[in-house]
């Protein structure tokens, strides 16, 4: 009776045994971010571009941040669930603030006196970039406002959030930090 | 990343000027708000909608008064609000309970009065519109951000809103509304009646 193709059987089986418990290890390993919930793990396009300038003038290009992950936000101040969520945004960007994070935060449409006070009153620490006509916004298509994306260190858009978020809770602030881990 | 400083004014100049926005903001502060929060207090009747296990449907009125209101304070351009103020307005928020994917096309959703079918106004009808009337890019983006989409997918327990924008009526009207589950699945419906516009008395008349 000849074994061997049954030995071989058995390695090929030992074999592939290892490679599947190999790819669950690295499905489960630390640097992996568990998605939040409301946080969309979307197919990766190419993000639009972002040339605006801040509210204090100073020029911002997302192009010129490859190498960073970069959370784009974009809000207004006549939007209910964006009040709720700046106060949110303001503590994530303090405890990030040493991070790598790029923050490109972007008012939709409205002029400066309005959002002047409206952060003033709600996120005084947070400086929004000017989206004066609302044409970058409309490159970006977002669902609705507010909205936030995700783009990794080659530019690509990679996580969607719908609506606002609580991104000062443990469970954002983790999947953040995870997700800076990843290169 | 601090920001709002008065760089260019004295310090105690700037102080003052920082209370005093404060204090009108304070003061203002529920007028500048999206209107669903203000629309309706607790004690008022509760906004015409649906609901199921699959979801929920809420529409609210917006009057003539409200409208002009919000949008002037948002600069608006005076000929922009004339114009809106032909139209009858619904703030309408979804809720999907589902937990898969419910699609909203508003090509689905009908208006109906004894007389026949109203007419909706859909997002591509006011793009033409505002050029020919030169309305600045800001005023329309806000205009257009602030419609419900024609078409969008709602993922498990997402909530969006948007307004949705008929032609003006003193007749009480329905909405038959159907969201789709995908192919080879039956839709959800959902009908809501006695709809008014706001602007509209007990007695069907116009203000």
């Amino acid at each position: 009776m000849n074994m061997l193709p049954d030995i071989s059987g058995m390695v090929f089986r030992v074999l592939a045994g290892m490679l599947m418990s190999g790819f669950t290890w690295a499905d489960a390993s630390p640097s992996t971010p568990v998605v939040p919930k409301g946080i969309l793990s979307i197919a990766a396009y190419p993000s639009p571009p972002l040339e605006l300038n801040d509210i204090d003038g100073n020029p911002f290009s997302l192009a010129q941040k490859k190498g960073r992950w970069v959370f784009v936000h974009f809000w207004a101040s006549w939007c209910g669930p964006c009040r709720r969520e700046m106060p949110a945004i303001q503590n994530m960007v303090e405890k990030l603030k040493t991070s790598s994070l790029v923050f490109a935060i972007v008012n939709t449409a409205e002029d400066e006196d309005t959002v002047f006070t409206f952060l003033g009153l709600l996120a005084p620490d947070i400086v929004s970039l000017m989206d004066l006509d609302g044409q970058v916004t409309e490159a970006w298509q977002p669902r609705g406002l507010p909205s936030t994306y995700l783009v990794d260190p080659a530019g690509i858009v990679r996580y969607q959030a719908l609506g606002g978020r609580p991104w000062d809770d443990d469970e954002y602030l983790k999947f953040l930090t995870r997700l800076l881990m990843q290169k | 990343m601090a920001n709002n400083n008065c760089k260019y004014q004295q310090k105690q100049a700037c102080f003052t000027q920082q209370v005093i926005i404060r204090v009108l903001l304070a003061l203002a502060f529920g007028l500048s708000s999206f209107p669903i929060g203000v629309l309706y207090a607790e004690d008022e009747r509760p906004p015409p909608g649906f609901e199921n296990g699959q979801l929920r449907l809420q529409l609210f009125p917006w009057s003539t008064e409200q409208m002009a209101a919000f949008f002037e304070a948002r600069g608006f351009p005076v000929l922009m609000i004339e114009k809106l103020s032909a139209y009858c307005f619904f703030t309408a928020t979804i809720k999907n309970k589902r937990n898969d994917v419910l699609q909203l096309d508003l090509a689905d959703w009908r208006f109906v009065s004894q007389d026949g079918e109203l007419q909706r106004i859909p997002r591509s009808q006011w793009p033409p519109l505002w050029k020919k009337m030169g309305i600045p890019l800001a005023s329309q983006s806000t205009f257009r951000w602030m419609l419900l989409p024609e078409t969008l997918h709602f993922y498990p327990h997402e909530k969006e809103g948007g307004n949705v924008v008929l032609k003006k009526t003193t007749a009480a009207f329905s909405l038959r509304a159907r969201f789709g589950l995908g192919e080879n699945t039956d839709p959800v419906t959902a009908t809501v009646d006695n709809l008014q516009c706001a602007d509209v008395t007990e007695a069907g008349k116009p203000l």
